[in-house]
């Protein structure tokens, strides 16, 4: 998953990339409005975090922008304003939710972990697909009850490719959104990795859940999940 | 005597009656100098046509003949009239003297007419004129008479009681049209003053934002300085809040930071890591309460009516984003047209609160009612939400600020004790309660006008 942390302050906005990077999220930051607001409408991003006192453009006008040029990414607001009246503001801009400073670091990963899922049209938290449940906030993948096994990166194909379940996922979209840097981006590993990530699933090849579908990508196959 | 009006109706009216008063006076001695006049060269004609008709006979007797007045012949008439002479004594009289006799002044020098007035030994008031003639023949001594003319004051006065009647009855006639003029006119005047009072209430009313510009020229200054005044007011606390919305971010940023170090950095001494958690949560905590509640506007006559139902709707909005995962049915219901006399902000942060904390309890439903209170006064929010509920033990306790009535939902705690906070700033009223089938019910009075 790719996000964008929008934060003047450095020493929060590192911490903060530091701590997305090392759960596993693909991350960009930026300090200033006009810088975030670009990266906004470019990157191929999954979720942003938006701080509202910002330099340049103002938090709450980069999210108005994104929002009139149709990009659709889940927004946290980041505020150390908690008046009523500023919230309705940031949640009417466009934002999803909202966190007031000084917050829990693992509270803000698990709301970005739910607006993510939640943007792709899951509204629990275990997400159950066939015979695989995907447990977003315990980083955790059951296959028929058991538990499968998971390197980090595997946990992010296999999240990426469940919460689009039912949809075709190119294989582009998936290096977008799980690895980090552009140079690592590479067809043929992700390939490789999708092989691995099918024994994994399939040991015995009785579901295969995930399809390849030439020269288009990857689709995690299944009647259409509960909730959708 | 506070009233405008009051005193211009005082002083125009003591004005007026004393106007009118000496305009009276004035007219009345002048009708009756004049008349006095009249009587005066009336009964001089009197005494020349006496004089005319005289004829002095050699013996010393006096005849009068042809006299064309017939007041002097009849009895009582009112004209009477006789002649003296000095030292000889009454030659002549009228015939409507009739056996009565008048003691009268002689006059002075000849040719010169005394007028005056007295009382006839009978009682009848008198107006007299008296002269002197010196009669002068040429075959005997000098003869000196006085004639003397009198004439009751009795058609005088009536005529001056007629005149005083006439002229009583038209002043005060002029009076009560010209106080009705004054009051019409003073109402006319004093209208804009009226209608200003009447925009002010309506302010109050929540019925305008701010006073009219068309105004007459003398209370234009007023109403501009008014307004800014009142705009002024609504400015001051929007910097207010700025100030302190910028305070808290300017501190809530670095508490973050802490936060996230004092979190993270599990290498530290875990004693100087909870010290530090602990502090940044108790300096939150200080920081949110007293930045918010600095920022309550409270009860002001200069408030702009808030529209209640949009209000819900958006707060309703915003908080059904927050809690998209819960799925929760929300039931709002405002009158459309209800509005009240509260800071938009302020309204806001409770209602805010209250749904806030019912959606987080709630397990699937939320109901949230605003009506006006009896006879457009008070503003009633009932928020219930189908959670657990607040035990009766607890309510007091939650309302304290910084209790939480979980300490598993963060931000519980400020929510309520603000809540309550803003309500006593309104002079309004918060209860816990029991929705029914179970979980919290509240309802806020705010003693604010609604409608």
């Amino acid at each position: 998953m790719r996000a964008l942390v929008l934060e003047d302050e450095d020493a929060l906005r590192e911490r903060l990339v530091a701590r997305l990077t090392q759960s596993g999220w693909a991350v960009e930051s930026a300090a200033d409005g006009t810088e975030g607001l670009w990266m906004g409408e470019e990157y191929p991003l999954d979720v942003a975090v938006v701080d509202l006192g910002l330099p340049g453009i103002a938090g709450i006008d980069v999210i108005r922008r994104w929002r009139a040029a149709g990009r659709r990414f889940p927004v946290l607001i980041l505020t150390a304003r908690d008046r009523w009246q500023d919230k309705v503001e940031g949640l009417e801009a466009g934002a999803d939710d909202y966190l007031v400073k000084p917050f829990n670091t693992e509270e803000l990963l698990a709301r970005l972990r739910a607006l993510v899922r939640r943007a792709a049209g899951w509204a629990e938290s275990v997400l159950t697909v066939g015979p695989y449940a995907l447990d977003t906030s315990g980083q955790q993948l059951r296959a028929d009850g058991a538990e499968v096994a998971l390197t980090a990166f595997e946990y992010k194909l296999v999240e990426y490719l469940m919460l689009h379940a039912g949809k075709v996922v190119s294989k582009t979209e998936l290096s977008e959104h799980v690895y980090a840097e552009d140079m690592e981006r590479d067809s043929n590993v992700i390939e490789v990795l999708v092989g691995r990530l099918r024994r994994k699933l399939d040991p015995e090849r009785r579901h295969d859940p995930i399809e390849t579908l030439r020269g288009r990508g990857y689709r995690f196959r299944a009647e259409a999940p509960p909730g959708r | 005597m506070n009233a405008l009006r009051t005193r211009m109706v005082v002083v125009a009216s003591l004005v007026l009656a004393a106007f009118l008063g000496i305009t009276a006076m004035a007219l009345e001695r002048a009708f009756e100098d004049t008349g006095r006049e009249l009587v005066r060269e009336r009964l001089l004609a009197q005494v020349y046509a006496l004089l005319a008709a005289a004829e002095p006979q050699p013996d010393g007797r006096l005849e009068l003949s042809g006299l064309a007045e017939p007041g002097f012949s009849l009895p009582e008439s009112g004209l009477y009239a006789l002649v003296r002479e000095p030292g000889e004594g009454t030659p002549w009289r009228s015939g409507s003297l009739l056996g009565r006799d008048l003691e009268l002044d002689a006059p002075a020098s000849p040719g010169d007419p005394r007028f005056g007035e007295r009382a006839a030994p009978w009682g009848e008031a008198l107006f007299t004129l008296s002269y002197r003639v010196r009669w002068e023949f040429a075959d005997r001594p000098d003869r000196v008479l006085d004639l003397h003319v009198a004439q009751s004051r009795r058609d005088f006065d009536e005529r001056v009681s007629r005149f005083r009647k006439d002229l009583w009855t038209w002043l005060a006639g002029l009076a009560a049209g010209l106080l009705l003029a004054q009051a019409a006119v003073l109402s006319w005047g004093l209208s804009p003053l009226g209608r200003l009072s009447r925009e002010v209430r309506a302010i109050e009313a929540g019925e305008r934002e701010y006073l009219s510009e068309t105004q007459p020229q003398e209370l234009r200054p007023l109403v501009a300085s008014m307004n800014q005044l009142i705009g002024f007011g609504r400015r001051a606390m929007q910097r207010n809040r700025n100030a302190l919305a910028d305070l808290a971010h300017a501190l809530k940023t670095p508490l973050a930071v802490i936060r996230g170090a004092a979190e993270d950095d599990t290498g530290a001494d875990p004693q100087l890591r909870r010290t530090l958690l602990d502090s940044v949560a108790r300096m939150d905590e200080a920081l949110s309460y007293w930045t918010r509640r600095a920022s309550v506007a409270g009860d002001s006559t200069l408030n702009a009516p808030v529209p209640v139902a949009p209000l819900l709707e958006r707060l309703g909005a915003s908080l059904a984003k927050v809690y998209a995962d819960k799925r929760l049915a929300l039931d709002l219901d405002a009158p459309p047209h209800l509005g009240a006399r509260v800071d938009a902000g302020d309204l806001t942060e409770i209602l805010g609160n209250l749904l806030d904390n019912a959606c987080k309890w709630a397990r699937g439903r939320v109901r949230a009612r605003a009506s006006a209170g009896p006879a457009g006064r008070g503003l009633v929010l009932v928020v219930e939400d189908d959670g657990p509920g607040i035990a009766a033990e607890q309510r007091a306790r939650v309302l304290e600020r910084g209790v939480r009535g979980d300490e598993r939902v963060p931000g519980q705690g400020l929510g309520l004790s603000l809540v309550r906070e803003l309500v006593a700033h309104y002079g309004g009223e918060l209860e816990l309660g029991d929705a029914d089938g179970g979980g919290a019910r509240v309802e806020v009075r705010l003693d604010v006008r609604a409608a």
